[in-house]
């Protein structure tokens, strides 16, 4: 395995205001090339450990055993370390394309108006190659679009470029394909994976798409109400799951790839703070 | 790609400016100007001391040498009306942008910061709007001595809550916008933000409120000065004109008339002309233009290739 980039160790996270932990008890280490998926239900704490583990969670305290990044500790950061940390090492892909661009201002303004001036004539050149790899034709116009002239598609495929304008080491992906149809979310994906093989990319993807996730990923991570509930490789989890929340939430699974064979049950058989049931059979 | 940055920044401000060539733009601008000419040189439409008494000349009807008559002590009252602009309609334009300044401010601070900064500034936005807004600027003008700057003065501590709210109301939303924590991702500090994604909206909406605000203020500050809480004889305010013509009303129609008519003038005009600016602005009706002119562009194409 090649190095190690996010170590994160007994993750909690506490937004303002609530009374109990949204997050507890999150572990897991991204290494380079290396994609770990969050699988779960909505609600279930899966995109706040994400965004946790790499400080982007906002009126929240974040404590943790362990939350390095490249061996410096993410929580000592502040102030204009962590934006340079947030622009250079991390490209985030959000869930809403459309949401995720302001309606008023032009793309190329949006992805380079934190690069220093300077730069940002070398940094367009840039993000016009990027987009023609992420399959933008056209990019020099599209760039300088509008994002209400663009397709959702079109939209998350700029994201992305935008994303790896800085070459980061780490990917994050909220649900990248939730909000669109099915034939571009199979190409997104495909790209997705090309880039972290490319780039040797440490990919943190959040999805409720097993199917997805099982294209997608190496370790999975399923939480339940702000809990892991099961961790383990992709082989593991998807063809043995030992909890019956993993095993419900496989079976109910449209994924890609194969029809629904049940719906997700959440009843008394089970509960996420139940120790005693993890493992058990009750499904 | 060596394409001019300036270009693209010309283009986005053409396509942004409030007054695109229109027959409102066209009639704007030239109201503005007049306005402003009015404010700032009256010297260029006084036709005679506007504090000139002549007492063998009071109360003759309008004509071409007295356009709008003149009053009880023999004044041109165009002349008056014209130097009361500066009175009325500047210290109109110094409460809108004063309130709006304040305002801004503590909205922004207060939706930006959240926590108890939040509700501290906003309670205390609360409490200003919770009174009926005439009757707090009569307490505190008269409070505060009946001159036209206590009046100003009343006038910017009643108004400004309406604009800290607006603002916060905007900041807030803004804030928590998906496209807000995408630009943190790319770095963003929080001035950036700001600068890039909360000014910009709030501008738009800003403007067209101020704009608005012109007019009520204005109506407000007359309204004091009418009750003699705000500018003292021998002032040639508006209101203060109004209220020394009531007891001549019967008698020279045009004493209280022409004052009366240039304060609705102004606040229709500011009303118009806030409309506008709040239609043209919001981001539902620029896009519905920018669609129709590509419509256009594909449809003309499409001649194109079926001609072909």
């Amino acid at each position: 395995m090649s190095d190690l980039i996010l170590e994160v160790s007994d993750l909690e996270v506490h937004y303002d205001g609530v009374a109990k932990p949204t997050v507890e008890g999150v572990n897991f280490a991204l290494r380079r090339g290396s994609c770990i998926a969050f699988v779960g239900e909505t609600g279930s704490g899966k995109t706040t450990s994400v965004l946790a583990a790499t400080r982007l969670v906002e009126r929240a305290t974040i404590r943790a055993g362990r939350l390095a990044f490249e061996g410096n500790d993410l929580l000592s950061m502040g102030g204009k370390e962590l934006r340079e940390f947030r622009r250079r090492r991390i490209g985030m892909v959000f869930q809403d394309p459309t949401a995720s661009w302001n309606p008023t201002r032009r793309i190329s303004a949006q992805l380079l108006d934190t690069t220093p001036k300077r730069e940002r004539v070398d940094m367009l050149d840039k993000l016009i190659s990027l987009c023609e790899r992420v399959g933008i034709t056209n990019a020099p116009s599209k760039v300088n679009a509008y994002p209400f002239e663009l397709s959702g598609g079109q939209l998350q495929r700029l994201m992305i470029a935008g994303a790896l304008l800085h070459d980061p080491v780490v990917l994050v992906a909220d649900e990248p394909t939730s909000a669109l149809d099915a034939s571009v979310q199979k190409d997104l994906l495909a790209l997705l994976d090309e880039l972290r093989r490319e780039r040797d990319l440490g990919v943190l993807l959040v999805s409720h798409d097993l199917g997805v996730v099982a294209r997608m990923a190496h370790e999975v991570l399923v939480m339940n109400t702000g809990k892991v509930v099961e961790q383990g490789t992709v082989r593991q989890v998807v063809n043995a799951p030992t909890h019956p929340y993993s095993r419900s939430l496989l079976a109910s699974s449209l994924g890609m790839t194969a029809p629904r064979k049940a719906r997700l049950t959440s009843g008394p058989a089970w509960s996420a703070q139940d120790p005693a049931t993890t493992g058990g059979g009750a499904a | 790609m060596d394409r001019p940055e300036s270009e693209g920044t010309v283009m986005s401000l053409l396509s942004r400016s409030t007054f695109r060539v229109s027959p409102r733009g066209v009639i704007t601008s030239l109201a503005l100007t007049l306005i402003a000419l009015v404010i700032l040189w009256p010297e260029l439409f006084i036709v005679e001391d506007p504090n000139l008494i002549n007492v063998a000349g009071r109360f003759q009807t309008p004509s071409f040498e007295h356009l709008f008559g003149t009053d009880d002590a023999g004044r041109d009252i165009f002349s008056r009306v014209v130097l009361g602009a500066r009175f009325s309609v500047g210290n109109a334009i110094l409460v809108v942008l004063s309130a709006a300044a304040i305002g801004t401010i503590i909205g922004a601070v207060g939706g930006w910061l959240g926590g108890w900064v939040d509700r501290l500034l906003s309670k205390s936005t609360d409490v200003f709007l919770a009174f009926p807004y005439l009757v707090l600027a009569m307490a505190i003008s008269a409070a505060a001595g009946r001159n036209l700057t206590s009046a100003v003065v009343a006038l910017i501590i009643v108004w400004w809550p309406s604009y800290a709210r607006m603002v916060r109301t905007i900041v807030r939303t803004q804030k928590s916008e998906l496209f807000v924590k995408a630009a943190r991702t790319l770095g963003a500090s929080g001035p950036q933000i700001i600068w890039w994604h909360v000014i910009p909206q709030a501008t738009q909406q800003l403007a067209a409120r101020m704009t608005l605000d012109v007019g009520y203020v204005l109506v407000a500050l007359t309204g004091l000065s009418f009750l003699g809480l705000g500018a003292q004889a021998p002032s040639p305010e508006w209101g203060l004109m109004i209220a020394s013509a009531k007891a001549y009303a019967l008698v020279a129609w045009w004493y209280p008339f022409f004052p009366g008519l240039v304060i609705v003038g102004v606040v229709a005009g500011s009303v118009w002309l806030g409309e506008g600016i709040s239609r043209d602005k919001s981001p539902s009706r620029r896009a519905a233009k920018r669609s129709r002119r590509t419509n256009v562009e594909v449809e003309h194409a499409d001649s194109k290739e079926s001609s072909a």
